[in-house]
């Protein structure tokens, strides 16, 4: 089947029938040290290099908590509006697997330390955030022909695990939560936010419902969902089954699935009979973590501003659109970038003008050269100065876009290749008019023709000039000093 | 005693990772059954002293945190080379299958 | 310079001695190796041990001694042999649990304890038997075979420190760490006749003591005598930045000696419910004559009502079985221990088969039981339910000394004295209920201790517990020091020779 009828059996699909999505999403908090031990948090070269006695669960060792954590935590229950409470739990999740030393995950269970918080998607709907809560990530185990191997690196790294209310309606609110999220997490500096590398992971719960049904449909948990493209095509691929279920009468099994991304499918990992029975229990090696007013409020002294209070402002303060400015702020280092250009060409460049190169040309550089943050190909300096020049009237709009090609292909800077090329708009009258003089000599029938009232004669003459002067001349000028040219030579004849 | 049965000796002992051959599931029922019911005296402590909400994990002292710094460990050395099974610096198991 | 025995000094007048360079730290340490060598096959105190190679490993030690005597820095354990319970970690050393599942780890790393141990000039004699995971209350549950009573090698050692008490009742070693988690620290010192203390919950740090009930483990001191317990206590106790648990209070050096040097103004309760069925009528006896002779020092002897510690049994085995389930589940042969050798095993096998090779059948029961009390649809009928009457058995307990103006609660610290081997293997019911005396102080986090306070018409040795409010150790002490002057020696078991 082609993406062009899936997609349209796929809208079909949703005239029937509405999606709930939940994502819990688990993000890795860049703190130097692991949650309960002293470790590096960065992946070792060699397996279980970063370890300790504490991370390789060694008998007799115990857990410290890290402070930082609780620290960065409180960061991002902050950024999402949420209710920090005064005294949490770490909890004892237990099972059985190579890549969890101790035979238990310490988490939080119910007593969570963040609860009731929500994010607003760009459509103006707000998802409810249940919870978040803190727990030591697992290592890994690498999988050869005969046997697994065990590196526990990543074992004890801090994780908040954010999990959203069964709020999202489509696979592409979905995406934005994500997004969002990870907007969130990196303008708090509390994760790298990388999904490819695995600093956020997301699992997504899944199930549908016949527009206009108030009870919730049987739900499927999809895990480890590593791509923000992959969210989106596991739980379009889920609804769809989902549906073709229901559609043939058959019910929806409480399953956990697990997405593959070369097919695109899913694949049933357990059934809700298999769910493990994890045992929790407060863990005893550890007391309360105690959040009180004064702490909540010196974190919060420590934040700056969020993307929504970003956009905000750059809605008020610049007067861009609601549109641009939320896409302005959807990536810190975008929204970051966008002032610092600002900030070197004000009040020369007005805001707009800035945001809407930036948006369209320099974005679409970005991506399709798949460039990374910070900018180093065109700094924010040499993106300055091009639309410096462009305001200032050295550089015509299609020269400025001429520039910013070379300088997004060669890395170098505005000023250099417009020095280099020569193409510094010229605005010397006594050289236009040399030209002009020459046009209007050369085209003689023209420039009776426009006498005589074709309007439209006007422009092919100013093109010949433009054309003489490879589109140097300032153009505005080039009007004048025609006009000024056929004037004298009519009172002349 | 019928506290416990031999089904569920088996149940408790899959999800503790412990395999038991049949001698010491009949051991265990036995054992256990006599400790569970000796345990079941509980019920007759049930005590009005508490609050029915109290719960004991939110009364705990609250939890020293130390600062965020990192510190080289070296006993991974002496881990591995006392470890079962090793292949380079990692734990050899046998093959997981998902 | 005339040849002192060092057998016949204190812990204390021997350190004392070591730092006035009359004792060479390594010729003590060679008199008391040779009495472990000898004594070894009489009681199977220790296990796993090596004569050359712990001697060996006490060199660099030795010379830490030379260096501080040198340096007129007085060291408060200088050269005194300690030996140490299996389940506490000592870098590069064996610690096996008393399991058949740990027997080729070594440790990573020192226990807190053990960096404790090291700074103040002890030397590491041997690690000593115990019950396995320290489950047990006799020493029968070993993969070393059972601790012998050096006082009767038909009886048990009492447990789970079984191993660490004979050594000390058999002058094997001056002194030796236990871990008491439902009393056994002090039900082994009873049984065989010496002093041990069970600190307050967090008054040492737990840090490499391999738990078995994390929210009730303490490991603690056995000594032969008041003066060499507090000794001991002494460098065990303060704070540890690796044990969240730990208490942040700094703890003052104990002194011994009661400003009035008799127990006028104190305050003694025995309490009502350990005073009746199931206690041996001679451990009754020698509990009252003891009481006679603290009322003749000048104190207060009382009775106090606990009615909720008869709920101590049920609460225990339900919160350390669960707790414990939880603690072994790192067992599972992937980084360490003994991996099952059976081939062709998948990973599921591999860890049913280890775990079910490894561990002895007691462990195998206790972690069952606690897997079922924390599994799903029991959490709250036992887990729970247990939480919640520990908490009102610790506010009973705090208010006897609190409202009632108790200075110290008194007991037996077990029903009876040390039973026969193999008396009651095969019931693990009334193994548990031997416990019954020792279990509330670590339900409510409280120190107690056990001294010596006279024997059976078997020779058998009958044991003393004082309990008292939080980090009241100090007092305990005291009380126990008075007492001790008033008691007649315990004497030395007629199995050691007297020349060795």
């Amino acid at each position: 089947m082609s993406d062009h009828e899936n997609q349209e059996q796929f809208e079909g699909l949703l005239s029937r029938y509405e999606p709930v999505i939940g994502l819990e999403v688990h993000c890795q908090l860049k703190t130097e040290s692991k949650l309960f031990c002293s470790c590096k948090t960065q992946f070792g070269a060699l397996a279980n290099q970063n370890t300790c006695p504490v991370c390789l669960g060694l008998p007799g060792v115990l857990p410290f908590l890290n402070h930082q954590v609780v620290d960065y935590a409180i960061r991002m229950a902050i950024a999402i509006g949420a209710t920090v409470r005064e005294k949490s739990v770490f909890a004892r999740k237990q099972y059985f697997y190579p890549d969890l030393p101790k035979g238990y995950q310490i988490t939080q269970y119910d007593l969570p330390y963040c609860e009731n918080g929500h994010l607003a998607l760009n459509s103006g709907r707000v998802i409810p955030i249940e919870r978040i809560h803190m727990e030591e990530d697992a290592g890994k185990s690498i999988h050869g022909d005969n046997a697994s191997y065990v590196d526990l690196n990543r074992a004890g790294i801090p994780l908040l695990e954010i999990v959203s209310a069964p709020a999202l309606r489509s696979p592409l609110e979905a995406h934005e939560y994500l997004r969002k999220l990870r907007a969130i997490v990196r303008y708090l500096d509390i994760s790298d936010g990388n999904m490819e590398e695995g600093s956020i992971r997301c699992d997504a719960n899944v199930s549908i419902r016949r527009r206009g049904v108030k009870e919730l449909g049987v739900r499927t948990e999809i895990k480890n969902l590593n791509s923000f493209k992959n969210v989106e095509r596991a739980i379009t691929y889920e609804i769809i089954r989902q549906a073709d279920l229901l559609d043939s009468g058959t019910a929806v099994k409480q399953v956990t699935l697990l997405f593959d991304a070369a097919s695109g499918r899913t694949q049933v990992m357990r059934s809700k009979e298999d769910s493990p029975d994890y045992r929790y229990f407060p863990d005893p090696d550890l007391g309360l973590v105690q959040i009180d007013q004064a702490r909540l409020e010196a974190v919060r002294a420590t934040l700056t501003e969020l993307p929504v209070q970003k956009a905000k402002r750059f809605h008020e303060v610049f007067g861009l659109t609601d549109a641009d400015a939320l896409q302005l702020t959807d990536e810190k280092e975008l929204a970051l970038f966008f002032e610092d250009v600002l900030s070197r060409v004000s009040p020369i460049v007005p805001a707009k003008i800035v945001a809407n190169w930036i948006l369209t040309e320099y974005l679409r550089e970005h991506n399709n050269r798949q460039w990374t943050w910070p900018a180093t190909i065109v700094t924010p300096e040499s993106f300055a100065q091009l639309l410096r020049a462009l305001c200032e009237g050295t550089l015509s709009g299609k020269m400025a876009k001429m520039v910013f090609d070379e300088m997004a292909s060669t890395g170098a800077n505005a000023s250099e290749i417009i020095k280099l090329r020569g193409l510094l708009q010229i605005n010397d009258a006594d050289e236009i008019r040399a030209v002009v003089a020459q046009v209007v000599r050369e085209h003689a029938d023209q420039v009776a023709l426009y006498l005589t009232g074709k309007q439209k004669v006007f422009g092919f003459l100013v093109g010949q000039v433009l054309r003489l002067s490879q589109g140097r001349f300032n153009p505005g000028m080039v009007n004048d000093c025609l006009k000024e040219a056929i004037h004298e030579s009519s009172a002349k004849n | 005693m019928a506290l416990i049965d031999k089904a569920m000796v088996e149940k408790i002992a899959a999800l503790a990772h412990l395999r038991l051959s049949e001698d010491e599931v009949t051991y265990y029922q036995e054992q256990l059954g006599k400790v569970l019911g000796f345990i079941e005296q509980l019920e007759t402590f049930e005590s009005s002293l508490l609050p029915s909400d109290w719960r004991a994990d939110l009364h705990l002292p609250p939890t020293p945190e130390r600062d965020d710094q990192a510190l080289v460990s070296t006993a991974m050395e002496r881990v591995l080379s006392a470890a079962p099974r090793v292949v380079g610096t990692a734990f050899q198991v046998p093959r997981i299958i998902e | 310079m005339a040849a002192i025995d060092p057998t016949t000094l204190k812990a204390s007048e021997l350190a004392a001695a070591v730092n006035r360079g009359e004792l060479r730290a390594g010729s003590v340490a060679d008199h008391y190796l040779n009495r472990v060598e000898t004594l070894h096959p009489l009681f199977n105190c220790h296990i796993h041990w090596d004569k050359a190679e712990v001697r060996n490993e006490l060199e660099k030690q030795i010379d830490a001694i030379e260096v501080a005597r040198y340096a007129k820095k007085y060291l408060p354990l200088a050269g005194v042999p300690i030996s140490i319970k299996d389940n506490i970690m000592v870098e590069g050393q064996i610690a096996a649990c008393a399991s058949r599942l740990l027997a080729p780890h070594r440790a990573a790393y020192d226990a807190t304890v053990i960096q404790k141990l090291k700074a103040a000039g002890a030397l590491l004699i041997g690690r000593t038997n115990m019950d396995e995971f320290a489950m047990g209350s006799s020493n029968e549950n070993s993969a070393f075979g059972p601790v012998h009573n050096p006082w009767n090698r038909r009886h048990v050692a009492g447990g789970s420190s079984g191993g660490s008490a004979a050594a000390v009742a058999g002058s094997l070693v001056p002194l030796a760490l236990g871990s008491d988690t439902g009393g056994s620290i002090r039900q082994p010192a009873s049984f065989c006749g010496v002093y041990g203390l069970k600190p307050t919950y967090g008054r040492v740090s737990r840090y490499g003591l391999v738990a078995f009930g994390s929210s009730l483990d303490q490991i603690g001191p056995l000594a032969r005598n008041v003066e060499d317990l507090a000794l001991l206590y002494d460098v065990l106790a303060g704070p540890d930045g690796r044990d969240s648990t730990a208490s942040q209070r700094v703890p003052l050096p104990t002194q011994l000696a009661l400003p009035s040097g008799n127990l006028k103004g104190l305050r003694v309760a025995t309490i009502r419910e350990f005073m009746g069925e199931g206690l041996d009528s001679e451990v009754r006896k020698s509990l009252e004559s003891a009481l006679e002779t603290m009322r003749q020092l000048g104190a207060e002897t009382v009775e106090v009502s606990l009615p909720h510690l008869a709920a101590s049994i049920p609460v225990y085995y339900i919160l350390a079985t669960a707790e414990a389930s939880s603690n072994l589940a790192r067992f599972d042969g992937v980084r360490y221990g003994a991996r099952s050798q059976k081939p062709g095993l998948n990973l599921k096998e591999m860890y049913l088969q280890t775990r079910s090779e490894g561990f002895g059948r007691e462990v195998k029961q206790r972690i069952m039981l606690g897997t079922y009390v924390l599994s799903a649809g029991y959490y709250d009928a036992y887990y729970n339910r247990a939480a919640r009457m520990r908490e009102v058995i610790k506010r009973e307990m705090e208010g006897v000394f609190e409202k009632e103006g108790v200075h110290v609660l008194v007991s037996p610290t077990a029903p009876t004295t040390a039973f026969e081997l193999g008396q009651k293997t095969q019931d693990s019911l009334s193994m548990y209920l031997s416990d019954v005396y020792t279990l509330a102080a670590n339900l409510a986090g409280i120190p107690a201790m056990s001294q010596p306070m006279g024997k059976d018409s078997k020779g058998l040795p009958i044991g003393l517990q004082l309990m008292g409010p939080s980090f009241a150790e100090e007092r305990l002490l005291q009380v126990a020091y008075q007492f001790e002057r008033h008691q007649p020696p315990m004497g030395v078991p007629d199995l050691i020779p007297s020349q060795l």
